[in-house]
């Protein structure tokens, strides 16, 4: 046997090991259920392809773009985007903050084997959602357009090659993306300073965005205007799409032989690039033996502070919360990330209607319509701290219940914050708006706001009423997170089924009768909160005490 | 079910809330049906005016025998003659039209369509650059609404050829 082969397995069987802990997925061990999976995927990528042949023949009826290569460009640069950050996020993981990096590179293997091993893993995944949604694109397109065969020897050689374009710049990027990264986690004051700027930015490119709405807007009358400039985007697209516009003319363009070769030579100048900048660093960084090394916070604790005795137990419970809510912070961007959103989706929404000419009983209604949908599918989507409340305590909350007063009062505490925080952000959102009230009226505004904060109070009551009747305590004692928990999906599952009932409730109130449809909205919104005030006390009182770590 | 399923959905929500406004929700005035007409075209060629392009030399003139009909005497030097049309259109609303040109010796077929937002109450000179790699003895160019049902006005175009007609049969 010769260097080469035996290189060859110890790559093979380094990427073996890593594909373990990387696909969590049970492979089939028996030959039937091996076919059943395999016919699974066959038949999935065969109704996905035939999907987008039905959204082409869409595109085409309503003449939205023109079925052409710059749309093929698009779609490419497109999802290769998504990949490319898909694999610059994991690949930092993957090289230089991974645990196994002194398990793998202590093995009687090569440097270069364990870091070939570690992108294989990733060109594995690129190929996985290649297949799963860019070849079934260029299937449809090939089947639209009626391509030829060379069109289909692309497609099948793009299957191997393309997902080689997202590993390797995703590699290249790694390391420069990981500095900078890490500049930022070592100064707070620098971290603090760009979170302000990016955050001034995305106000400013938000209220930009807003200016160049045109008024008055009749989409359908400009309708011709709207398609060429989806056409222009598209085109600016394919010209720009440098070496994937090579991939893109090797399908469909001309001179397909020059262009894949183009293609080609561009993949082995990116794997040499990786080779020559990436793969040292690797080395270098591994070497050194800072990866997976747990750094110690250098905060110095504060002796005293915070002891002061707080006799309220419900304060005390509160503060708690706040500290561990404020404590991890991407947990809290994650709980509430859809509430931040809310306030700039508003203003668009309202900006775009208040451009428009509208009746003024059905048009109207369908903007308050929209409006209180849009609101409550963010807001009730927003109330998931509450539905792992009991959950994320984990083997803690024996501790807790062992607290010398009542400790129900907990519970109290901890929808708390999550009310507080989603009362703050929808009045904000709709105190910006009645500055901008567009279409509608100033009682409107207030209406609206009022009937969103007392379904979305009802919500978060109902949310952690779903937490205390199944509790997932156990589960995030022994795993350590909330991630993935049930009971958010149940929390967003009706919060969006709630959204869509009371916004279809609320746009039949308003075309019955308007001004007594708002008196009937209300009424039930806070029949709603009542009865779920109602419930959660009572369940709190009769299954609190019963909950057990 | 999870946030990023929320979230998108919210999405399509508001975009698919605009569009469904824009349908059913607008004031009369401003309803698709009721896109107020564009009120006259005009032609802007002033009479005996010479377009040079490409080496082909186009003179244009305004027949008096009837008023909707200019001539186009091309002196052609190349394949293809490539001369500018322009129009004045005098709309009430702003809205979107398109100018429909046809090649009336082929059976009317279209040879060339631009679609232009106008905006109210203001005459307006729109031009649109037009390639005839054929053979065509006249053109008729019409102004259309958006969703070409109101045809308001159109003009005829006379060609005469002295260089000899262009005969490209890829039309």
């Amino acid at each position: 046997m010769n260097g080469a082969s035996l290189s060859l397995r110890r790559i093979a069987l380094l990427t073996r090991m890593q594909a373990k802990d990387h696909d969590k997925r049970r492979a089939p061990k028996t030959k039937g259920r091996k076919a059943v999976a395999i016919a699974e995927r066959v038949g999935f990528f065969l109704i996905l392809s035939g999907a987008m042949v039905g959204i082409l023949y869409l595109f085409k009826a309503l003449a939205v773009v023109a079925i052409t290569p710059p749309l093929l460009a698009f779609s490419v640069v497109l999802v290769q985007l998504i990949s490319i950050v898909s694999c610059i996020g994991g690949l930092i993981d993957a090289l230089f903050l991974a645990k196994d990096n002194p398990i793998l590179l202590s093995f009687p293997a090569k440097h270069f084997e364990v870091f070939l091993s570690k992108l294989i893993i990733y060109y594995i995944q690129e190929f996985r959602r290649n297949l799963a949604a860019l070849t079934p694109f260029l299937v449809a397109y090939g089947v639209f357009t009626g391509q030829g065969g060379l069109y289909w020897l692309g497609t099948l050689l793009s299957v191997i090659l393309l997902p080689l374009v997202p590993v390797l710049l995703g590699a290249l990027l790694s390391y420069p993306v990981m500095m900078v990264k890490k500049l930022f986690t070592q100064s707070n004051l620098l971290t603090a300073l760009v979170f302000v700027a990016l955050f001034g930015l995305l106000i400013w490119g938000f209220f930009a965005l807003l200016e160049i709405i045109p008024n008055p807007l009749r989409i359908l009358s400009n309708y011709a205007t709207m398609t060429r400039f989806f056409a222009h985007v598209l085109d600016l697209v394919y010209r720009n799409a440098l070496f994937l516009r090579w991939f893109v003319l090797s399908l469909v363009g001309p001179h397909a032989a020059l262009n894949a070769l183009w293609f080609i030579l561009s993949l082995v100048g990116l794997a040499l690039l990786v080779g020559v900048i990436t793969s040292p660093r690797y080395y270098g960084l591994t070497s050194q033996g800072k990866s997976g090394r747990i750094r110690k916070s250098s905060q110095k604790k504060e002796q005293g502070k915070g002891t002061e005795a707080l006799h309220s137990t419900f304060l005390a419970f509160f503060t708690k919360e706040c500290k561990l809510q404020f404590r991890h912070v991407s947990s809290l961007i994650a709980n509430y990330i859809l509430l931040f959103v809310l306030p700039f989706m508003l203003l668009f929404l309202n900006a775009c209607f208040a451009n428009m000419n509208l009746r003024p009983d059905i048009g109207r209604d369908m903007v308050l319509t929209a409006l209180l949908l849009v609101s409550l599918l963010l807001a009730l989507g927003s109330n998931t701290a509450s539905a792992t409340a009991i959950s994320e305590e984990g083997s803690e909350f024996a501790l807790l219940k062992t607290a010398p007063s009542d400790t129900a009062t907990m519970a109290w505490a901890k929808i708390a914050f999550n009310l507080i925080a989603s009362f703050a952000v929808i009045t904000l959102a709709f105190v910006i708006l009645l500055f901008d009230r567009g279409a509608l009226s100033a009682l409107e505004i207030i209406g609206l706001w009022f009937v969103v904060i007392v379904i979305d109070s009802a919500h978060i009551l109902l949310s952690f009423e779903i937490d205390l009747m199944h509790p997932h305590i156990l589960d995030v004692a022994a795993s350590g997170t909330t991630e993935n928990s049930p009971n958010i999906t149940r929390s967003i599952s009706w919060g969006f089924a709630i959204a869509l009932l009371t916004s279809a409730l609320a746009c039949l109130l308003f075309m019955d009768s308007y001004v007594s449809g708002w008196i009937r909205l209300i009424i039930i919104a806070l029949a709603f909160l009542a009865s779920r005030l109602y419930l959660f006390s009572r369940k709190l009182a009769a299954y609190f005490a019963d909950l057990e770590a | 079910m999870n946030r990023k399923t929320v979230f998108v959905f919210a999405l399509i929500a508001s975009f698919a809330a605009i569009i469904l406004v824009s349908v059913f929700g607008l004031a009369p005035e401003d309803n698709i049906k009721n896109i107020v007409k564009v009120q006259s075209i005009t032609m802007a060629f002033p009479s005996e005016e010479s377009y040079d392009d490409q080496g082909n030399t186009i003179t244009v003139t305004r027949l008096s025998t009837d008023p909707k009909a200019v001539k186009l005497s091309l002196a052609k030097k190349a394949d293809t003659v490539t001369f500018v049309l322009r129009w004045v259109v005098l709309p009430l609303k702003a809205t979107e039209t398109s100018a429909r040109i046809s090649a009336s010796d082929a059976s009317n077929v279209v040879i060339g369509t631009v679609t232009s937002v106008i905006e109210p109450d203001v005459a307006q000179v729109f031009s649109t650059t037009l390639t005839i790699n054929t053979t065509i003895t006249s053109l008729t160019m019409t102004v259309t609404n958006y969703d070409n049902t109101a045809a308001t006005d159109s003009l005829k175009i006379l060609i005469s050829l002295p260089g000899g007609s262009i005969d490209v049969p890829d039309l």
